[in-house]
């Protein structure tokens, strides 16, 4: 059982979530520069609150704030790309940020709060690498994260079903749509009127959130929390001004996706990207079965195992996958000689498919 | 936290957790799931008198807790000001004076937002010292005196809830006389 916390599993969300999570942090950082004078360097409304003591003991200057702000936008960018300078850049970011944060002191936000635990989750994450499309990783750090977001949606949906018995009225979210600040957009002031959909996504709400630390965990569920939560998001993006939030919360998702569905999504992208292009030069990337000169019209689908893992089993020409194949997004341990059988391509730096390896695969099998 | 080992006859580059890591990876995860179970049991129990641990940390728990827009709050607070000039008291554009804004308001609205927050930032009156300093150095023409009030009113679904009804309930906040020495953190003063 513990075992399998630790196995491989498709990595590429990770990368996506990367991309996500950069541009998310950047919504939050790129406002900040209009506001530092009257709030981050403000020299006469400076406060401090526990634990953000820095006033105390600093008070920051605006050139100090745009610096460390232009710092910030700076390391996202190099988060965004990956590489080498992922982690340095990740760590400065996030203590140039924090410090921006405790010069204000007030008015941290849920947004900066998760935007600093799913940080701290990618550090030890596989996010750093570039080409993370063909490789498999173990799951721990995605353990992490789905810690966080179970906490995250889990204790405010149970808070909601447990505390507060007007959010099966829909009272509650009628209220919050015309709230004068988090609220008051007008298409949320009109929703606000109408029972007939603030009841039914009061429910929704309540529900998703509450369940979600279960049904996340299921691959046949995940994909449809997921979904639905990123609706819900969409809807608060909408009705109410809460778009930091929002970003940051649906940055993480290319993760807590079941692996095997993500890596379903990526295949089916490649194929179409390729099928628009019309290069039968050059194929999908090197995941056996995909794109093989040789087996025309096969499903990608057939060539990969439920994670997404190229299966020995998997590899062979058909168009389906028996449904005998393990049902779990696990990598099979490899010994060499369930390796031996299956020619793979020489390099193991192929990205690509090409004829050649194409070719020693059929007369392999032959 | 992993350790990538490729194998020359696959072409996935596949990593598991080394085996030395695990149990720190495992006690991680312990840790942090309890951080959260404590969290939200912290959060439940609300407003009973808060744990011993959360009373000597308050914000240990307020950086795990997810308890945002649980409970119903059918009124509207606002926060206003007034500046003496001659004897006579106009009114003041806050936000105005005060620009920047959040998604939960106006920085002299913060704690507000929260629900059940103990600090909102009108009910400490260090704070609200520092933002009368602040009003008084900010207006253009100086006033002798500002006083803050807050108006509330209830909300009504369906209409936005910006502009105060007529019969929107005030109450005095604090006042301040413009001039007053005022103490910021680490004991600047402005």
């Amino acid at each position: 059982m513990i075992e399998r916390l630790f196995e491989p599993a498709w990595a590429g969300g990770w990368a996506w979530m990367r991309r996500c999570w950069a541009l998310a942090a950047l919504a939050c950082v790129l406002p900040r520069f209009g506001s530092v004078e009257d709030a981050y360097a403000a020299s006469d409304m400076i406060f401090s609150r526990g634990p953000w003591f820095l006033a105390d003991h600093v008070v920051l200057g605006p050139a100090a704030v745009y610096g460390l702000l232009a710092g910030c936008a700076l390391c996202l960018v190099a988060v965004a790309r990956g590489g080498w300078l992922f982690v340095p850049c990740l760590v400065l970011f996030l203590l140039m940020n924090w410090t921006v944060l405790s010069a204000e002191a007030l008015s941290i936000k849920g947004s900066d709060r998760l935007l600093t635990q799913t940080g701290l989750v990618l550090l030890f994450s596989p996010a750093r690498e570039r080409d993370l499309r063909n490789a498999w990783r173990s799951e721990t750090a995605r353990w992490f994260l789905l810690v966080v977001y179970m906490a995250l949606y889990g204790s405010t949906g149970w808070l909601k079903l447990l505390k507060e018995p007007a959010w099966w009225s829909g009272k509650v979210l009628a209220n919050h749509l015309v709230h004068p600040w988090f609220g008051s957009r007008p298409l949320g002031v009109w929703v606000s009127a109408q029972p007939w959909l603030t009841i039914p996504m009061s429910w929704i709400t309540v529900l998703a959130e509450a369940l979600f630390p279960v049904l996340v965990l299921f691959r046949r569920t995940n994909p449809w929390i997921l979904a639905l939560l990123a609706g819900m998001h969409l809807g608060i993006l909408l009705l109410m001004d809460l778009w930091r939030f929002s970003l940051v919360s649906v940055a993480g998702y290319p993760v807590l996706l079941h692996p095997g569905i993500a890596r379903e999504i990526q295949l089916r992208w490649q194929a179409w990207r390729q099928s628009r292009r019309g290069s039968e030069d050059r194929p999908a990337p090197g995941v056996a079965g995909v794109g093989i000169p040789d087996a025309p019209g096969r499903s990608f689908l057939a060539s990969t195992g439920r994670g997404g893992y190229p299966t020995a089993a998997a590899s062979r020409t058909r168009a389906r996958r028996p449904s005998h194949l393990p049902r779990r997004n696990r990598c099979p341990r490899r010994t060499p000689s369930d390796a031996s059988p299956e020619p793979r391509a020489t390099s193991p730096r192929a990205r690509w498919w090409t004829p050649s390896t194409a070719r020693s695969r059929s007369s392999a099998r032959s | 936290m992993a350790t990538t080992a490729r194998n020359p006859l696959d072409h996935a580059s596949v990593s598991r957790t080394p085996s030395r890591l695990r149990p720190l990876a495992l006690v991680g995860l312990a840790l942090l799931a309890g951080y959260y179970v404590a969290c939200f049991r912290e959060a439940l129990g609300k407003p009973a008198p808060p744990a011993p641990w959360a009373r000597q940390w308050p914000w240990l728990g307020w950086f795990g807790s997810w308890d945002f827009f649980t409970r119903l709050d059918e009124r509207v607070t606002i926060i206003g000001a007034e500046a003496r000039y001659d004897g006579g008291w106009t009114r003041v554009p806050l936000e105005d004076l005060f620009p920047t804004r959040w998604d939960s308001g106006p920085r002299y609205h913060a704690g507000y937002a929260r629900e059940r927050s103990s600090s909102p930032f009108f009910l400490d009156s260090e704070r609200m010292k520092v933002l009368g300093a602040a009003t008084c150095g900010r207006l253009p023409e100086p006033p002798t005196e500002v006083r803050f009030f807050q108006l509330t009113w209830k909300r009504r679904p369906g209409t936005a809830s910006h502009d105060p009804p007529r019969n929107a309930r005030r109450s005095e906040l604090s006042r301040f006389v413009c001039g007053t020495p005022v103490h910021l953190p680490g004991g600047w003063r402005l």
